[in-house]
């Protein structure tokens, strides 16, 4: 979806159409969804935190800059959101296993390096993993993401840096 | 390698580099092997990392996600446009004590779960050294104390309460006797619970001045050391009910909390018809009925107000006037009326026959004629809470139903204290206010009155009795003792992870 079309449902939304801003959640509910469920690392806090993201949205769109990027807006708000949530109720002592499962139409031998890094990316301190899901999952830049973590683009490629030099240990290792 | 060179590696990888840079990059791996192999080994991570951004299945998210968010928001707008429509039912009795139920099932787990937590305090302390020994040393000589610096921000008011009701509280035998049985420390274990006490929800209910009042009041005093109290709690059915996955579900179950969270309800809960309505000795008598329970455990009942029937009956303009008409005659002569009778659903219910005991019973034809009943009905309120849909969804939900179909529930409502307290206006307020229903439908909350732990302490008979003790109330009652809780240095301190070590 561009970034007009965008706009306009967000316009739309902005004088109460609630049609429009259901588009927007459908457009981003899943990928909002992945991005808590690798910070959190459980489903339920992250479905629950996924919602409240959406309903902060709504509750303060009026505050949205049509200069921005309305994804990098809204995964701004999920990443303060899933942190928030993270100082407030210690989940991540409440880990679900297989949080993100590899298709199944690949052959063994991929399925089980993915799997190895998928694994990798779980040991990541919790700024390196957002980094990386940001970067590779959600394919942001590094001004994008230096707007979403609030920090310094300089500050983004060294902990992208220093997360992939993590990864790369880690595979080699195991 | 120097750190500008690797950063030019990695944004050429990356696509950031402008075309000078990229020219640059092309440079350094020419002339430079370690660049090109560092190079290479970012390429091949980068591009393994995007094959699993590829081959990743997103983890769909719930399709219940999209329906909550738009329903709070629907709530929201609602909220503040603040429509009022005056509506009654006939049936609305029914409903009116499906109403008490629920608030009573949540309000007798915040207050097991309150006491629990005190008690697990209170056995935190006797295991932890006095206040004095709290602070250790540095290397392990006496010359400077380390003192926690969350324990000195608790005020000496607060501190004080130990030489008093503290005292006398850890000197119960069945206090001691609990302690010793291990259950307090098995619980104050549980990540559930370590999670409930960390919480801000926790927090803001302790902290609120209506959770404290009510806890303070003698009427709950009353309600904890009433031997039927002691009775449900002590129950096995009890237990099994609130640890029950059905029990959790329900009060976890967004329109549950969204019930709680409904202007209507918080209205219905402070408004004075109410009030008397619950301590009135006709509503008593009705919901001891086992007919009453049976009657609101059925799918018919459910089926009834989640109708559309129902729902056109509640909204039509003239039905407030119609049913506080005693010209019944009137009534029956409403279009609606007459749709919700020939509906399939209202004749299921009546002809079920629970029903049919239900009206049987000179309970039900008492209450019907009781001024106080009269009166709620013909309240706003009462009528708004009935027709908001988050009420609709929640009688509907099966989990509902088995809470409603407990003996238990229907013996605590029919003491004569716990009445006095739902009738008294701390209760009403603590009801009425955001804190309580944040707390009950946290996820944390429901957790821990799940988890196996917090049912073997709560079946435990010594922490029963203990409820039921002088010693346990007089703390309880004391405004020390609410202070320490409302306290944010003292919520800090228990929350903090060296706490339950």
């Amino acid at each position: 979806m561009n970034q007009s079309i965008i706009h306009n449902l967000i316009r739309k939304s902005l004088n109460g159409d609630l049609k429009s801003f259901e588009v927007l959640i459908d457009e981003y509910q899943d990928q909002i969804f992945r991005l808590i469920l690798g910070i959190l690392k459980n489903h339920a806090t992250s479905q629950e935190i996924t919602q409240d993201v959406f309903i902060k949205s709504w509750k303060h769109l009026h505050k949205y800059d049509f200069e921005y990027n309305f994804k990098s807006w809204l995964f701004k708000i999920a990443v303060n959101e899933s942190l928030n949530a993270l100082k407030k109720t210690r989940i991540f002592e409440e880990y679900d296993e297989n949080i993100h499962v590899i298709e199944s139409d690949i052959d063994d031998i991929d399925t089980l390096r993915l799997n190895k890094l998928n694994l990798a990316i779980t040991k990541l301190s919790q700024n390196q993993r957002i980094i990386i899901q940001l970067k590779h999952f959600e394919n942001f830049t590094y001004k994008e993401i230096s707007q979403i973590l609030n920090v310094s683009e300089k500050t983004v490629k060294s902990r992208l840096y220093s997360a992939r030099m993590v990864l790369k240990d880690y595979v080699k290792e195991n | 390698m120097e750190k500008k060179y690797i950063q030019l590696i990695q944004s050429e990888i990356d696509n950031e580099n402008s075309l000078d840079a990229s020219k640059s990059f092309r440079e350094l791996i020419n002339k430079n092997s370690k660049a090109k192999d560092l190079m290479l080994d970012i390429k091949s991570l980068v591009d393994e990392l995007s094959y699993l951004g590829e081959k990743l299945l997103i983890s769909k998210s719930s399709t219940e996600i999209k329906k909550n968010i738009i329903t709070a928001i629907e709530l929201d707008s609602k909220n503040k446009k603040q429509t009022i429509s005056q509506t009654k039912t006939i049936n609305g009795d029914i409903m009116a004590k499906s109403n008490n139920k629920i608030t009573m099932s949540n309000f007798i787990s915040a207050a097991i779960g309150a006491a629990a937590m005190y008690l697990i305090l209170f056995a935190s302390n006797i295991e932890q050294p006095s206040t004095n020994e709290i602070s250790g040393t540095i290397g392990g000589d006496p010359v400077e104390r380390a003192v926690r610096y969350r324990a000195t921000q608790v005020t000496q008011a607060d501190i004080t309460l130990e030489n008093q009701e503290m005292q006398q509280l850890l000197q119960d035998k069945t206090f001691m006797d609990l302690v010793e049985s291990g259950e307090l420390t098995n619980l104050s274990q549980n990540e559930s619970f370590v999670q409930l006490m960390a919480s801000p929800d926790f927090f803001q209910l302790f902290a609120s001045p209506n959770f404290n009042q009510m806890i303070a009041s003698p009427d709950f005093a009353q309600l904890m050391a009433n031997p039927e109290f002691a009775q449900l709690m002590s129950s096995p059915n009890f237990s099994e009910l609130i640890t029950s996955p059905s029990f959790a579900e329900l009060t976890s179950s967004p329109s549950f909390a969204e019930l709680l969270a409904a202007p209507e309800f918080a209205q219905l809960m402070v408004s004075p018809e109410f009030a008397m309505l619950a301590a009135s000795p006709d509503f008593a008598r009705l919901t001891t009925n086992p007919s009453f329970s049976e009657l609101l455990a059925s799918p018919n009942f459910a089926k009834l107000v989640t109708g559309p029937e129902f729902a056109q009956l509640m909204s039509s303009p003239n039905f407030a006037e119609l049913a506080a008409s005693p010209e019944f005659a009137e009534l029956t002569s409403s279009p609606n009326f007459a749709q919700l009778l020939a509906s399939p659903e209202f004749a299921e219910l009546t002809s079920s026959p629970s029903f049919a005991r239900l009206v049987s019973t000179p309970d039900f034809a008492q209450l019907m004629t009781s001024p106080n009943f009269t009166q709620l009905m013909a309240g706003p309120n009462f009528a708004q809470l009935i027709s908001s849909p988050n009420f609709s969804r929640l009688v509907s939900s099966p989990n509902f139903r088995q809470l409603m179909a407990s003996p238990n529930f229907t013996e605590l409502i029919a003491s004569p204290n716990f009445t006095e307290l739902m009738a008294g206006p701390n209760f009403a307020q603590l009801m009425a206010g955001p804190d309580f229903a944040q707390l009950i439908s946290s996820p944390n909350f429901s957790r821990l009155v799940s988890s196996p732990d917090f049912a073997r302490l709560i079946s435990t008979p010594n922490f029963v009795q203990l409820l039921a003790s002088p010693s346990f109330n007089e703390l309880m009652a004391s405004p020390n003792f609410n202070r320490l809780m409302a306290n944010p240095n003292f919520h800090n301190l228990i929350s903090g992870p060296e706490s339950f070590k």
